[in-house]
């Protein structure tokens, strides 16, 4: 199975190269749902999360002649790359202000324990982050989602890596409100 | 923050799909087209290079007519030479022009070639790159009286020796009686290098001539392109020079180094979602280089030419090209090694001016252009051979001065130095002609008389 599923991803990915229209469409219709949700979890707005995937989407088949297929899901790796990196150019042009708050502080803050999720839906979650103030939710995608270190997100968003960290920190503590709130929710009825 | 946690939420994630965002393939395919159409400066990019053609012919022609009674064909052939590089010096003022539009528009690059009406994009591309005509125009500045000067005057001075040896052989035939009689009345002009009388009268040429040829690069064969690929934005995209940011970069690929040859080493994971992310640092940036080594493309043809009047004639004909190149693509320092074969057929379209000829020697210009299909084209990576297409067509356009030697009754042998510019097919695959796309070459063959 694996390799089936390889070498068809594979043969995409050399159809793309090749400028075919049916692979671009095919492409779309395989990779755009999983994609959407990486950009509405950056870009909550429906209005502007449809203007960056749409640009990610141009980026992503205009390019597709660079990419190099270097394994199974490769392909997916490199456009939701793109589709990132669209929806960080657009927090940056746009929602720059909502990066850094006022009361950043590089105090050391204690670090709460992680609230359970495992028994939360995956679309749960997904709505929760997209609750997230700008800042908050731009750093914990990036940190949490993408592994990625203060240092790096310190010099994706133009921000220090001390705000990183504490914006990471806030977006944690309202998380595990949320999830707090929706396990009491869940139980409730009970 | 445990690992363990941020794993599961990366699960989470990767599982996630949304359907939310109410954009259809049609939308994108819009987008797409929208993204593709070129800047509105280009007609003008077009008639400039149609322009320095026709002033290229014009010159060449109009020196002739104007002086029919002098003699001087190596003063002729440089003096075009000097005439083109002349043409383009126009150029830099359509720079000026162009450029701010091009660092304004930073979608508008014609990346690549999703369109599948080959015609309409041929020529979306042709008006496209028009305008990098004149942008890459100035290298003929460099490039132009080096080459060609210094090859006019070896080519002029070949002539007179062999002209005046071959003259005075004894010979049975009409033309050369009249040949004889006039090189004798040609000495006493001054200077005597090439007397005009001694050029053949029109109705003593063929009307139809068959020629084959074989045309090469003129220069050292090869060289080495470097394609830094990890910037994105700056390198693949030369239009967008407005980053909004620093390092605003990703690249053409992710940072699975020790895999790229398609191995699946086991930590993708079933789902395949998150390919190696052991190193987050490299995620976005990854050091990726592909060097491109374009061999000396190679071309056989045959065509036919067709005598229009006095001086004029046109030429058709096949020609088969084949571009070679070696492409090192290396990430993280892994290099891996293709080899990249592209076989073209194309139609040359040609019209011939000319201007001076004898008995022995003919010497003419020519103009046109080039149309070409890749008919068949692969990558070759460590024995693995993959096809690979360009639907656009390539065209080109040519300009070349023609020296012809007559070696026996209908069958002469000839070479001609061509200026060729090859306009950008929008293809996004590397080739000879988008590397390089004002080229010299250098065309022999033979051609024979057929009526």
């Amino acid at each position: 199975m694996l390799f089936i599923g390889n070498s068809d991803e594979q043969r995409l990915v050399e159809r793309l190269r090749n400028g075919d229209n049916g692979a671009m469409k095919e492409f779309y219709s395989q990779y755009a749902p999983y994609l959407k949700g990486v950009c509405l979890r950056y870009i909550p707005d429906k209005n502007d999360a449809k203007d960056v995937f749409q640009n990610a989407l141009v980026r992503i088949i205009t390019h597709s002649t660079e990419f190099r297929y270097q394994g199974q899901g490769s392909l997916q790796v490199w456009a939701t790359r793109i589709v990132i990196h669209e929806a960080l150019r657009f927090i940056r042009d746009n929602k720059r202000h909502e990066l850094t708050t006022w009361d950043d502080d590089i105090t050391e803050l204690p670090d709460d324990d992680d609230p359970p999720i495992r028994d939360i839906p995956p679309e749960v979650i997904h709505q929760m982050v997209r609750q997230l103030p700008t800042g908050y939710r731009t750093v914990f995608n990036l940190y949490v989602i993408e592994d990625k270190s203060h240092e790096e997100i310190a010099r994706l968003l133009g921000i220090s890596a001390g705000t990183s960290s504490s914006q990471l920190h806030r977006a944690r503590r309202l998380l595990a409100e949320m999830i707090e709130a929706y396990n009491d929710k869940k139980e409730q009825p009970r | 923050m445990k690992e363990e946690w941020k794993k599961q939420m990366q699960q989470k994630m990767a599982d996630y799909r949304e359907s939310d965002i109410e954009v259809s393939w049609d939308e994108i395919e819009k987008a797409l087209a929208a993204n593709r159409k070129p800047a509105r400066v280009v007609p003008m990019g077009w008639k400039r290079i149609a322009a320095a053609v026709a002033i290229v012919l014009l010159i060449g022609g109009g020196y002739w007519m104007l002086k029919p009674q002098n003699t001087a064909a190596p003063e002729e052939a440089t003096a075009t030479a000097m005439n083109t590089p002349a043409v383009s010096e126009d150029a830099p003022a359509t720079i000026d022009a162009l450029a701010p539009i091009d660092a304004i528009a930073p979608m508008k690059a014609p990346a690549s070639p999703v369109v599948h009406n080959i015609v309409a994009q041929a020529i979306a591309a042709v008006k496209a790159e028009a305008t990098e005509a004149a942008a890459i125009a100035p290298e003929t500045n460099d490039a132009q009286p080096n080459e060609e000067v210094a090859e006019q005057p070896q080519q002029a001075q070949a002539q007179p020796q062999e002209s005046k040896e071959a003259a005075p052989q004894p010979t049975t035939t009409q033309p050369q009686e009249t040949t004889a009689q006039h090189r004798e009345a040609a000495t006493l002009q001054l200077p005597p290098l090439y007397p005009a009388d001694l050029r053949k009268s029109a109705s003593s040429q063929p009307r139809l001539t068959a020629k084959v040829y074989l045309s090469n690069t003129m220069g050292s064969g090869s060289w080495n392109q470097q394609h830094e690929i990890n910037q994105l934005e700056k390198s693949i995209d030369p239009y967008n020079n407005t980053l909004p940011y620093p390092d605003d970069e990703y690249n053409g690929n992710i940072s699975n180094s020790s895999n790229q040859n398609g191995n699946n080493n086991g930590n993708n994971g079933e789902t395949g979602q998150k390919p190696d992310n052991s190193s987050p640092a490299s995620y976005f940036n990854v050091v990726t280089t592909n060097r491109i080594n374009h061999r000396q493309p190679i071309r056989f043809g045959f065509s036919l030419r067709y005598r229009l009047g006095e001086r004029w004639s046109m030429e058709s004909g096949l020609t088969y090209t084949r571009l070679s190149a070696d492409i090192t693509h290396s990430v993280d320092g892994k290099a891996t090694e293709t080899e990249q074969r592209l076989n073209y057929l194309g139609i040359p379209v040609s019209a011939s001016y000319q201007l001076w000829s004898s008995r022995y020697f003919n010497f003419y210009l020519s103009a046109g252009g080039l149309v070409e299909k890749m008919i068949k084209g692969s990558r070759t990576t460590q024995g693995v051979s993959n096809s690979v297409s360009i639907h656009p067509l390539q065209l080109s356009v040519n300009g070349a001065l023609g020296a012809e030697f007559n070696i026996i009754d209908n069958l002469s042998l000839y070479a001609e130095p061509a200026l060729n510019y090859y306009f950008n097919n929008g293809s996004a695959i590397p080739t000879f002609y988008q590397e390089k796309p004002l080229n010299f070459n250098l065309n022999v063959g033979l051609r024979f008389n057929i009526k």
